[in-house]
């Protein structure tokens, strides 16, 4: 389904991510791992088009996406969630969604409004609520949500749990668990590792811009060394 | 009490017009972060496309393609020049637009001739309605009608329509809402058609109340950058309010003081932006500055600074060798040098914009003037007073401006320099209005064409040589760092505001010497020196020069006087200044200085 080829990239003149290589199969999902400064905001932001990538190249259902606005990638069918929300403050929650409104690749409309509500019933509740007062959970549901009313075949998904008590991580472990068997692909950045697990088998860990693992979690749980050494936990 | 209550409702008619041209205003700006000087251009437009409909549909059916016809204008004002300037500095973007407004301009002219053309009255709304033993005119409450139903339609769109919430969203976070896979290229086109329609509805409507003339457009647009200051960039109710607040302060100073109402305007946009400097409903830009490039330091180095020397050689040679009509027109490139070189320091060295540099230039003119006539004393203390009135005048302005973003400070100069405008026209017992001052005569010892000339030198160099020091010392070192990492050289302590002030009351202090040379050169001071082609003219030297070239502004003044001087007689001169305005902008936005050192560089890595 996606598939990133020698990756490099940054911003203005600072290299932030070199040579990345994965892929992705259908309805399949990766975990992206790495401390701080790693580069997993950098190759998400790359992916979604946000950063112009420098070389490599990146193939989204086997049609290249490389360099390609973002509107054309989202269109394409990849649903973003950033790091920060950027959820929308001044609009209220339902506005939000109707933002992110848009058919899926052939036209598909899986994701109303309703069912948005339907997998966070949290927002369904402050539906009329200026989105700018929501709680950090809240914000996290509706940015996910919003995502979803694109109809997105592949969820990349920037450290979701940043800054969330581990109650609320738990919820969202549960949603995100619930979106992979409805077949969705996601592509997660986590620093929290369980959560990362609760929604990829395969992972990849970044270290200063470059691949430095490649496996997934059964094999990382049996390395400790490894664990230590490119997560520091 | 009914006269009140007339006078209240014709200021919420006036309030109507101002409305739909600040709304238009402010949602464009809300969305493309443009500010869109061009947009009381538009409503002139729409007065002169509704006269020229009604001509043959009638009033009813102009009003709404007059509207829809300004609507595509805008559309097509976006599509060709202003969709590619959206990644380029805010400076290039502002300064675009106010091409446009001169290109406009001339083709009003061209089109509609130069005399006022009054519109037809609206069938069926010719009379006057009685509120309280006061006649009211129908027509006037007809215009608060329509002024409260675009308000209720936008309000309508913004929180019913897809459209309105994508257009909020994307005035809140354009990147994210592109990722979510709105292309923005749409969103930008429909705005522009809006906003560009509801100045044209606003122009059309003005038929009835004034004719369509070539003042409309700066007249309105200061008025309009007031109220969207006062109102708040971006929100649409707070331009509603601050329309209503400035039209009830026209509407009820005009009986106490006629000349009053231009500075009631100045004063309640000077005690909003005190109280909340983002305006009534406005938020702070949440938006990061564009990145810029980073430009070196503007100090003239090697060839440079004896370049420098050989020019000062060649002026100081001049007078013995060439004639007087030569040695005239030198020196007022000279006097316009300096003034654009103190622009240049603002605007090249600081990242502050002036579209108003007139202001201090006139104030500078008409201190000395005033002086000279009122005490009959002579020119040397004239020509300490005009910097120092220029520089009183730079530390009011720029005490506001520094509060504010790059965009608040175009507008809040160039509304200071049209008020100033307006003060010298009107305020006849003081400026002379337009018949303006006459026998403004140098002393005895530099009244010959020659030693004008010598002195004119003395000081313009001595002026343009201090402002480079300036530019490239230490002071314009902090300011730089202001301009190109203003949260980073805060970071590292410096007081960026008061760095900031200081350029822009020492680049008044250089326009108003400038003015001040200027009264003395030509005898007379009129209110154009304080109009805004004036500002145009020192903004264009600027950017024809090259913004970030040390001898910008005397290769642009040097330029721009020899053109103005064989192309003025041209009737569209002003058409083709936008035109040049809009296309380096858009072509060479390094100006002549930048575009020959690009190809410099170029050419040494060629060959190495």
């Amino acid at each position: 389904m996606l598939d990133v080829k020698s990756l490099t990239g940054g911003y203005a003149g600072a290299l932030a991510i070199e040579d990345i290589t994965f892929s992705l199969g259908a309805s399949e999902s990766l975990a992206l791992l790495g401390r701080n400064g790693a580069g997993k905001t950098t190759t998400l932001k790359t992916l979604m088009g946000l950063l112009a990538p420098w070389s490599g190249g990146i193939e989204f259902k086997g049609a290249a996406i490389t360099g390609q606005s973002s509107d054309r990638i989202a269109h394409a069918g990849i649903g973003y969630v950033p790091e920060e929300r950027r959820i929308f403050e001044s609009l209220s929650v339902t506005e939000n969604l109707v933002a992110g409104e848009k058919p899926g690749r052939s036209g598909r409309i899986d994701w109303t409004v309703e069912r948005v509500f339907g997998l966070f019933p949290e927002i369904a509740r402050r539906s009329a609520a200026q989105a700018g007062t929501l709680s950090g959970g809240e914000r996290q549901m509706l940015a996910i949500g919003r995502a979803l009313m694109g109809n997105p075949e592949l969820l990349l998904l920037d450290e979701p749990s940043e800054g969330l008590a581990p109650v609320v991580v738990n919820r969202l472990g549960d949603a995100l668990a619930a979106l992979r068997s409805d077949g969705i692909a996601i592509l997660i950045s986590e620093q929290n590792r369980n959560l990362a697990r609760r929604v990829a088998e395969n992972l990849v860990i970044l270290e200063t811009g470059r691949v430095a693992y490649r496996g997934n979690f059964s094999g990382l749980d049996g390395d400790p060394a490894i664990a230590t050494r490119l997560l520091g936990v | 009490m009914g006269f009140y209550v007339a006078q209240f409702l014709t200021g919420l008619a006036s309030a109507s017009s101002l409305f739909l041209v600040a709304a238009g205003l402010s949602i464009i700006f809300g969305v493309t972060r443009i500010v869109n000087f061009a947009h009381g251009s538009l409503f002139m437009l729409g007065a002169f496309i509704a006269y020229s409909i009604s001509q043959k549909l009638g009033f009813w059916l102009a009003v709404p393609l007059a509207a829809l016809s300004v609507g595509a204008i805008g559309w097509a004002m976006e599509r060709t020049v202003l969709s590619r300037l959206y990644a380029a500095p805010e400076l290039f973007q502002l300064v675009a637009t106010f091409g446009l407004v001169l290109i406009i301009q001339d083709a009003a002219l061209w089109i509609w001739g130069p005399t006022d053309l009054l519109g037809p009255r609206a069938p069926g709304l010719t009379g006057v309605v009685r509120i309280l033993g006061q006649p009211v005119p129908e027509y006037d409450l007809f215009l608060i009608a329509v002024g409260l139903m675009v308000l209720g339609g936008i309000w309508w769109m913004f929180t019913r329509t897809r459209f309105g919430i994508l257009v909020r969203a994307a005035t809140e976070d354009r990147e994210m809402l592109q990722a979510l896979g709105v292309r923005p290229a749409r969103l930008f086109q429909v705005t522009f058609f809006i906003g560009a329609a509801l100045a044209g509805l606003g122009g059309a409507l003005e038929m009835p109340r004034q004719p369509a003339s070539l003042l409309m457009d700066l007249n309105i647009i200061a008025e309009a950058f007031v109220v969207v200051v006062i109102g708040g960039m971006g929100s649409v109710v707070g331009a509603f309010l601050a329309a209503l607040l400035i039209a009830q302060l026209n509407a009820f100073g005009i009986l106490i003081l006629p000349e009053i109402t231009l500075v009631a305007a100045f004063a309640a946009m000077a005690v909003v932006l005190i109280i909340r400097p983002y305006g009534l409903l406005g938020k702070p830009a949440t938006t990061q500055p564009h990145a810029v490039e980073i430009q070196p330091p503007q100090t003239l180095a090697g060839y440079g600074r004896i370049a420098a020397i050989a020019l000062v050689a060649v002026l100081v040679v001049l007078p013995l060798v060439a004639d007087s009509f030569v040695v005239v027109l030198t020196g007022d490139i000279m006097i316009f040098a300096l003034f654009a070189a103190g622009l240049h320091f603002m605007m090249g060295t600081g990242g502050l914009i002036s579209f108003g540099h007139a202001a201090f230039f006139g104030l500078g003119a008409y201190a000395a003037a005033i002086f000279v006539r009122d005490t009959g004393a002579g020119m040397e203390i004239a020509l300490i007073l005009a910097p120092a009135a220029a520089a009183v005048g730079a530390a009011i302005v720029g005490w506001f401006a520094i509060r504010l973003s790059g965009v608040y400070l175009a507008m809040l100069t160039l509304a200071a320099a049209q008020i100033l405008w307006s003060a010298g026209v009107q305020w006849q017992d003081v400026t002379g209005g337009d018949d303006g001052i006459l026998g403004i005569w140098p002393a005895q010892w530099a009244s010959g064409t020659t030693a004008y000339y010598y002195l004119t030198l003395a000081l313009a160099s001595t002026g343009i040589a201090a402002l480079m020091m300036a530019a490239g010392g230490r002071f314009g070192h902090l300011l730089r760092a202001g301009r190109d990492a203003p949260a980073r050289a805060q970071a590292l302590g410096i007081d960026i505001d008061r760095r900031r002030w200081a350029a822009i009351v020492i680049s008044g202090t250089a326009a108003g010497l400038a003015g001040g040379l200027f009264a003395f050169s030509k005898g007379s001071v009129f209110p154009d020196v304080l109009a805004i082609p004036n500002s145009v003219d020192a903004l264009v030297m600027v950017l024809l020069g090259g913004l970030h070239a040390p001898a910008g502004p005397i290769l642009g003044a040097s330029v721009f006087a020899l053109l103005e001087d064989s192309l003025s007689r041209l009737s569209y001169w002003r058409a083709l200044l936008g035109a040049a305005v809009v296309g380096i902008a858009l072509f060479a936005p390094g100006g002549i200085a930048g575009t020959i050192s690009a190809w410099l560089t170029g050419r040494r890595k060629e060959t190495a």
